[in-house]
């Protein structure tokens, strides 16, 4: 017969102790930062014009997708 | 009852999912085929949806990020990654579970009534690092491997193949490559070693798939292996309460991902599909949906996170 377990502690909580990288990324603070760094990286790569090469090759057939090129 | 709504909204989603990203109905009509050439294909899909598809209404990311860091002027695409990013962070892999279209076929072979196959414990472990390298290569191979060089007096320009769409992606001969070249003549007359390649290869990744459950997402796709990187910081959480669960176990057998849930419910490899959810008798797990808060209760439950 098993017995339930005495941690209360749920499994998908920020963990209470361990290193600070498990903390971190259990954190607000984590979420965040990724939220900024995309914006961030959104933001420099429609300046440098690569939603345009996106947009070029999208619109094309892509030879190699399709095992051709 | 409840359970076998939760079961069919996702089939519902996957489904709608599979029609909105492959919206483009004119491309299925002419003759032959074409493929959808307007604005909407500035931006990306979450899923792993190749933009030859004649219905594809957006651009793949993996395409997107291979054709950027393939071309001359750049070797990384922000714009992409930061696109990637942002699903990453507001859905995760839920992406690969409700909105993916490769995902839902491998979902569709997998119910062919056959004997099912579960991949040993160790060789699992081990191939599904396979996607993680597959993802540094799909990144790493356009900038380092270059196939074209172009000379003009002012400067010296690299090109390189989009690789991973190129040799590997069975996505893009399923969904571009066999309607596009069955329904014209001309590119017919171009298939050579290529195409039977990869069609050698979707045949035995979808060959693969009636008997182990989603065989390309575990091992080999790069961009769930991106998501899987935001397990822990998606917004889109799951949370397993230990005062409830009385550790049965059902969960983890249930678990089509081979997740070890009691361990960690929030790992690379959950892809948010919520079969734990419907089969844990005591109800300890739970979807939570928003960003953290400072102070979480004992349960690990945010206070004012949306929950079901």
């Amino acid at each position: 017969m098993k017995t339930p377990k005495q941690n209360t502690r749920s499994a998908g909580a920020p963990p209470r102790a361990g290193g600070f990288l498990k903390r971190f990324q259990h954190s607000l603070s984590a979420q965040v930062m990724v939220l900024l760094l995309a914006a961030g990286f959104l933001t420099l790569g429609i300046t440098r014009g690569e939603v345009l090469e996106v947009f070029k090759k999208a619109v094309k057939i892509c030879l190699e997708c399709i095992g051709l090129g | 009852m409840k359970k076998t709504k939760i079961k069919d909204r996702r089939w519902m989603i996957q489904t709608l999912s599979a029609l909105a990203t492959n919206a483009y109905i004119p491309g299925f009509l002419s003759k032959p085929l074409s493929i959808y050439t307007g604005q909407l294909k500035n931006a990306c899909v979450p899923g792993l949806n190749c933009y030859s598809c004649p219905g594809a209404v957006g651009a793949c990311p993996i395409g997107g990020l291979q054709a950027v860091a393939g071309g001359y002027k750049h070797d990384f695409s922000f714009y992409v990654i930061g696109t990637m990013m942002v699903f990453g962070l507001f859905l995760g892999r839920v992406i690969c579970g409700f909105l993916c279209l490769f995902g839902f076929i491998q979902d569709l072979l997998y119910k062919i009534p056959t004997p099912k196959i579960k991949v040993p414990h160790k060789a699992d472990r081990v191939l599904r690092y396979l996607k993680y390298l597959i993802l540094i290569l799909v990144i790493l191979l356009p900038v380092v491997l270059i196939t074209r060089t172009i000379q003009t007096p002012a400067a010296t320009f690299k090109l390189s193949d989009p690789y991973f769409c190129k040799w590997l992606c069975p996505a893009g001969t399923l969904e571009g490559g066999i309607p596009l070249v069955s329904s014209d003549q001309h590119l017919q007359q171009t298939v050579g070693f290529l195409f039977y390649w990869k069609l050698s290869l979707l045949g035995i990744i979808l060959l693969a798939s009636v008997f182990i459950h989603r065989p390309f997402c575990k091992y080999l796709c790069p961009l769930g292996a991106f998501y899987g990187l935001f397990s822990k910081v998606s917004l889109w959480r799951m949370v397993l309460d230990q005062d409830k669960c009385i550790n049965c176990g059902k969960c983890e057998r249930a678990c089509p991902m081979n997740v070890a849930v009691r361990k960690d419910i929030n790992v690379p490899e959950c892809i948010r599909c919520g079969r734990c959810k419907k089969v844990c008798p005591t109800s300890a797990i739970r979807t939570v949906y928003g960003f953290r808060e400072r102070s979480v209760s004992d349960t690990g439950l945010p206070k004012s996170a949306s929950t079901s």
